[in-house]
This record gives structure tokens, C-alpha cells and sequence, in this order.
């Protein structure tokens, strides 16, 4: 025993470590849940794609001109997904990957779908900055902070959804 | 063009590398919490892969260090709350099996000290680990424990005077 008695209780808890290694490692029983989750999230989102393409083709059908033209709505798009400071790199890279892919995604979707699903997307990121803007003054109102989560979460369905759907206009289309 | 399966298998790597560098801190938060081994891998494994899903939410200007530690705190109290958990623990308690020691180099904490905070009633460990271990205030832990702050320095007070008496030492509460 290497305890020193002479030490107080404040002094040995100020020794201990923080980092305790694992005796096994977690990562395999992660990694699967992790890639588990993801195709989990791709069948839902997939159904729920369907639905929303019907909903579009229903809009477009009884709504000829109300759909906006691509181009503006890509400068739109131009603008940076999150300009704040980024701490954690793997962290931020991983997110940064799957706003790549939507980008990527998007440009495969016909132009009306495109500019409409740029629209939706301000409509989230706006909500967003209102939210953010309350918080402001109420940095620790639980439900504002909640509100600003599901934005997150909100956008991040929107990608997935954007990404099936541009898979099926792929078929549709091809480029 | 690189397809969507490249981006999602590129995130998951870039996760692994995220996972390595965090895994001590939330092992070690989750050990000291649970005063378990298995439950702490549990927890540790809930925690990350809750980290993943809550990817989109995770806002820059936050530390990744103290949201991490948030979702590990959830999820302990989750484990806790569930019958199962409760079950486990009264039953691993009620015998004289001491829990396991900490994994760790020669600077590892005194075996004795980790055993007696171990061994602590739940709602004193867990405000003896956020507040004694980890450097959190008490309105820090008292709102990561969802409990009022003056609840949080009773459980303390009440954590110091048990391993006072536990490990023999003379200790005046501050």
C-alpha cells in the first residue's frame, strides 16, 4: 500500500487520476451499434423520403409556378454550415463529412426539388438564429436550448432524407 | 464523386479517432461514478454511442470534454433509475466482493480510497466524484445531477464524513 497517512482527504482525492484506460476495449461494441444506427436511420428516412416526394409531386402538380429557381437558391446554400469555431477536430470532421455528402447529394436532385428543398432548409436555419438570438438573453432556458438541439437534429434528418432522395432521382435522371 | 457510404464510413473512423482520445476521461468519470467495472463499460459504450447520434446537435462553442461528461452523467443516473441496475447493485453490495480496482499505470489512485468512495451511498458518490474528483462547482454538479445545490453540499459533506471514518482520517468539513 503506497497511502500516505499524513495526507487529508482533499489531498488524496486531488491525486487521483482522471483517465481510467478500460481493461477491454470498447470500440468494436460501438462501431456496431454506431453502423447499426446509421442503416436504421437510412430505412426511415428512405420511408420517409417516399412521403415526402408524393407531398412534392402533389405540390408541383396543383402549384406549377410556385417553386424558385435553382441558382439563387444555390448561393443560398453557399453559405458556411457553422462558422463558430471548431473544438474537438475528429469531432468536427465527422459532422463536417456528412454535410459534404449532402452537398454533394444535392446536386443530383432536379432543379425544382432542389431550390424547394433549399427553401425548407432556410426555414430550419432560420428558426435557428431566432432561437439562438433568445438564447442570447437566456442562455440556460432549458426549452430554447432543447428548441436549438432539435434544429440540429431537424437539419441533420433533412440531409439523410435529401440523400435518398437524390439516390432515387439518380435512377430517374441520370447524370 | 464520392458516394454516401465513403462519407458515413469516413465519419465512423474519424469517430474511432474521437473515441480513443476521450475514452479515459469517460471511462474513468463512469467507474467512479458507477463504482462498477461492467457498468462503467456499459455506461462508457451508451455514452459514446449516444454521442454519435447526438452528432448534429453537438454546438462548437461547448467543450467536448464537459458535454461528454454530461451525456456519461445521463447515462449513469439512467442505469441507476432502471430496476435492473438497482437490482445489481443492492446485489453486488450485499456481499463482501469489493469492487474492481481501477486499471492504470503506477500513478493509479490508492486502492483504499477508490474502495471507500466505491462503496459510498449513489447520491454522495456522485457528488464526491463531479465535485472532489473532476473540479465541478456544486451548482455545476447540482445541475448535471438534476438535484438542488444545497442537496448537492449535504451529499458531499455527508461523502467527506464517510470516508473521514472509513479510511481514518481526522476531517473537518469545510
Amino acid at each position: 500500500m503506497s497511502e500516505q497517512p499524513d495526507l487529508s482527504l482533499d489531498e488524496r482525492l486531488a491525486r487521483l487520476g482522471r483517465d481510467i484506460a478500460p481493461a477491454r476495449d470498447l470500440w468494436p461494441g460501438i462501431e456496431e451499434r454506431v453502423l447499426r444506427s446509421a442503416r436504421q436511420r437510412r430505412v426511415a428516412l428512405a420511408l420517409a423520403a417516399g412521403l415526402v416526394a408524393t407531398a412534392f409531386a402533389l405540390f408541383a402538380a396543383f402549384h406549377p409556378h410556385a417553386a424558385r429557381g435553382p441558382d439563387s437558391a444555390s448561393l443560398r446554400f453557399a453559405q458556411p454550415l457553422d462558422s463558430a469555431a471548431p473544438r474537438g477536430a475528429a469531432f468536427m470532421r465527422t459532422r463536417a463529412a456528412l454535410e459534404q455528402a449532402f452537398a454533394s447529394d444535392l446536386q443530383r436532385l432536379p432543379p425544382k426539388t432542389r431550390a424547394r428543398v433549399l427553401q425548407d432548409l432556410d426555414t430550419i436555419r432560420n428558426a435557428r438564429a431566432d432561437i439562438r438570438g433568445a438564447l442570447d438573453s437566456n442562455p440556460q432556458d432549458p426549452m430554447l436550448n432543447e428548441l436549438l438541439a432539435d434544429t440540429w437534429q431537424q437539419e441533420m434528418d433533412f440531409y439523410a432524407n435529401v440523400s435518398s432522395t437524390s439516390d432515387s432521382a439518380r435512377m430517374r435522371w441520370p447524370m | 464523386m464520392r458516394s454516401r457510404r465513403d462519407a458515413v464510413s469516413s465519419s465512423v473512423k474519424d469517430f474511432e479517432v474521437f473515441y480513443r482520445e476521450h475514452v479515459g476521461a469517460v471511462f474513468g468519470l463512469c467507474y467512479r461514478l458507477t463504482g462498477q467495472r461492467e457498468s462503467a463499460e456499459d455506461c462508457t459504450q451508451e455514452t459514446f454511442v449516444a454521442a454519435w447520434r447526438a452528432l448534429p446537435q453537438f454546438e462548437a462553442r461547448s467543450a467536448v470534454a464537459t458535454w461528454l461528461h454530461r451525456i456519461a452523467v445521463n447515462k449513469v443516473i439512467a442505469r441507476n433509475a432502471s430496476v435492473a441496475a438497482k437490482f445489481e447493485l443492492a446485489a453486488s453490495r450485499s456481499g463482501d466482493t469489493p469492487p474492481d480496482e481501477p486499471a492504470g499505470d503506477d500513478a493509479a489512485p490508492p486502492l483504499d480510497l477508490e474502495r471507500a468512495i466505491a462503496a459510498l451511498p449513489d447520491g454522495s458518490r456522485h457528488v464526491l466524484v463531479l465535485v472532489g474528483i473532476y473540479g465541478y462547482s456544486h451548482a455545476e454538479a447540482a445541475q448535471l445531477l438534476g438535484i438542488a445545490a444545497g442537496t448537492c453540499r449535504a451529499h458531499l459533506h455527508r461523502a467527506r464524513q464517510l470516508l473521514g471514518l472509513r479510511m481514518g482520517l481526522n476531517e473537518e468539513s469545510p
